[in-house]
């Protein structure tokens, strides 16, 4: 795993990549840093942190697009998965390599509220910061391991990216969406049909057996529609609740509201930990297809 | 060394490798013969555990490749197809890396690397990007990469393509040094290539191996006398009608005139008659010299079809 980390991270420093991240991300952080802190005078320095998340998400493709697919296109992975490593140290050196670049933007923000506190003579509500710090770190970290899964799907790194991007905003949409999408029970029953098709064919893909694949569809059906006959209620708003539930925006605004859970933690550790292995998983796979 | 037993590779309803068997022995140099996309880079990867098998078993060693991993891995050099470079790197940097990889402890790592730039050859580039190295460097810096960790065994896919003549013949003796220290499979699609340094062939073809032999054995099952090329100095016409003539000549031809007062002729006899002894006769006894006398040179594709057999079906 070492290895490979280190070889990842100088790699973010031998072409423009790393310091092309690090520049955009401190420039966009410290253009909300100057409004916020510095022009509307605001004195807690998380106003900046919640603010730019919204700019920031374009940036971390540049950072993730590349981590796995760049190696598969070059062919480069071969010396990697034939050498005597584990797959999953070749997952976590490349994760963590990124995850340090990221570290280097969030050791670079913390001369803001020191500049606010020192040169303006100015006040930080250091439970807030720390707080917002902690649920920036953990936002980031998640966007690294989403787009290090999105990477490893392609060897096209311009496709990894406008995917990135694409669920990103699709995250950060349903935030919105909410108040948008019925709450009435059938439409419920209906997208949880309909996500239960896409699991089926993601299933077929991966086994490609028909009989396996079919079993598991009618029986997740009909366990789906006698729960919808006999608790019907269950159904009211229940594709809203599921929406919420994962949303990893939602947990990021309820920090910032002071809302803080060890839940919430566990939360993002979750959603970091899930897509490693699904990497991992996409990795280890890809040798058998 | 290497243990294949019934390899078999399945890319949906593509049947890449169908079941594949070979062995080689410790310290043995094997040569992996067969026409492009025959299946010998899937076999190579998945022999390394960079591609999984659909069904069969790969010992390296003694070891599982697919239950003990690393512990294989670690025994194995491997140079693949398309060397695995990081062309943003020195080739130093490289080396390094390779031997990080493989576990050299950090003391020996300046000898390790001076050792293997040696062998391949690339001392002089060690400062270099590999980007900015020709084809010829880079695939021997691949090949310096495999050698990192002194493994018992290399398995070095089409290691001299895309070399000049020069570097092929130093690619080749590096080979043949290196076999005295290490067990090695290399594939190719040229047969001179690995007649000139293997133990052993392995012939394959649409994911099949149509034979296992010495060099030797395949050679002379395959040499082809019954197809001359004959320079003879004399009357072209009267020659030419002497030797079609012959007892099992089946066709004889005039191909050019290269030296003055001479003719190159091609003759085709039936695949019994060895007639290259008739052809002196005939010349010594009408006084024209034999200036030169050669068979055709066996190629792979002639192989293939005579160990498959389709040769006298191509010929009707």
């Amino acid at each position: 795993m070492k290895a490979v980390f280190l070889k990842e991270l100088r790699g973010y420093f031998r072409n423009p990549i790393g310091y092309v991240f690090i520049g955009m991300m401190f420039l966009v952080i410290s253009f909300y840093y100057i409004v916020y802190s510095m022009y509307y005078q605001y004195s807690d320095y998380y106003y900046v942190l919640d603010a730019c998340v919204g700019l920031i998400m374009f940036i971390f493709p540049i950072l993730t697009m590349r981590i796995m697919s760049e190696e598969m296109k070059t062919k480069t992975d071969q010396i990697l998965l034939t050498s005597p490593i584990k797959t999953s140290g070749i997952v976590l050196g490349k994760f963590l390599a990124a995850e340090v670049i990221f570290l280097i933007v969030i050791a670079l923000t913390l001369l803001q509220p020191l500049v606010t506190i020192l040169h303006f003579k100015g006040t930080l509500n250091t439970a807030f910061t720390l707080g917002g710090y902690l649920a920036f770190f953990l936002l980031g970290t998640s966007f690294i391991a989403i787009g290090m899964f999105i990477s490893s799907l392609t060897e096209n790194q311009l496709i990894a990216a406008v995917i990135t991007i694409v669920v990103f905003m699709l995250m950060n949409l349903t935030n919105g969406l909410y108040n948008v999408f019925p709450s009435s029970r059938y439409f419920s029953l209906g997208a949880l049909i309909v996500a239960l098709a896409i699991i089926l064919f993601l299933i077929y893909r991966a086994i490609h057996e028909v009989i396996i694949t079919g079993i598991v569809g009618v029986a997740a059906l009909l366990a789906l529609l006698v729960t919808f006959f006999i608790v019907p209620t269950a159904f009211d708003g229940l594709l809203i609740k599921i929406m919420q539930e994962f949303s990893v925006f939602e947990r990021f605004a309820d920090i910032f509201t002071g809302v803080f859970e060890l839940s919430h933690v566990i939360f993002f550790l979750s959603v970091i930990v899930f897509f490693l292995f699904m990497t991992y998983q996409v990795v280890e796979k890809r040798r058998w297809s | 060394m290497i243990e294949v037993k019934h390899l078999t590779k399945r890319y949906g309803d593509h049947l890449a490798l169908d079941d594949i068997s070979f062995t080689v022995e410790d310290g043995e140099i094997v040569g992996f013969l067969g026409p492009n996309g025959a299946g010998k880079s899937t076999t190579m990867n998945i022999i390394t555990g960079y591609l999984s098998s659909t069904e069969g078993e790969v010992k390296v060693g003694g070891v599982d490749v697919l239950e003990n991993p690393i512990e294989a891995k670690s025994k194995i050099g491997y140079l693949p197809e398309i060397p695995p470079l990081y062309v943003d790197m020195t080739v130093q940097e490289y080396l390094d890396f390779a031997c990080d990889l493989k576990s050299v402890p950090a003391a020996n790592k300046p000898e390790t690397i001076e050792q293997v730039c040696k062998l391949a050859r690339i001392a002089d580039v060690r400062k270099r990007l590999i980007r900015n190295l020709s084809k010829g460097y880079r695939q021997r810096v691949g090949l310096a990469q495999a050698l990192v960790g002194n493994p018992e065994v290399l398995i070095l896919d089409e290691p001299t393509v895309g070399l000049d003549p020069k570097q092929i013949i130093e690619v080749r003796d590096l080979i043949k040094n290196l076999s005295k220290k290490h067990t090695i499979l290399l594939s190719s699609h040229i047969l001179q290539e690995v007649q000139a340094v293997c133990d052993k062939l392995v012939i394959i073809n649409h994911g099949r191996i149509v034979a296992i032999d010495t060099p030797e054995a395949l050679s002379r099952n395959i040499l082809q006398i019954n197809k001359l090329e004959l320079r003879i100095k004399g009357p072209k016409n009267d020659i030419l009608r002497g030797i079609q003539d012959l007892d099992g000549v089946v066709e004889a031809e005039i191909l050019r005139i290269r030296e003055e007062g001479t003719v190159d002729i091609r003759v085709e006899t039936d695949d019994e008659t060895d007639v290259r002894g008739a052809v002196f006769t005939f010349c010594a006894e009408n006084n024209y010299p034999i200036y030169m006398m050669r068979t055709d040179e066996i190629n792979l594709e002639d192989i293939f079809l005579q160990v498959t057999g389709e040769r006298e079906a191509r010929r009707r």
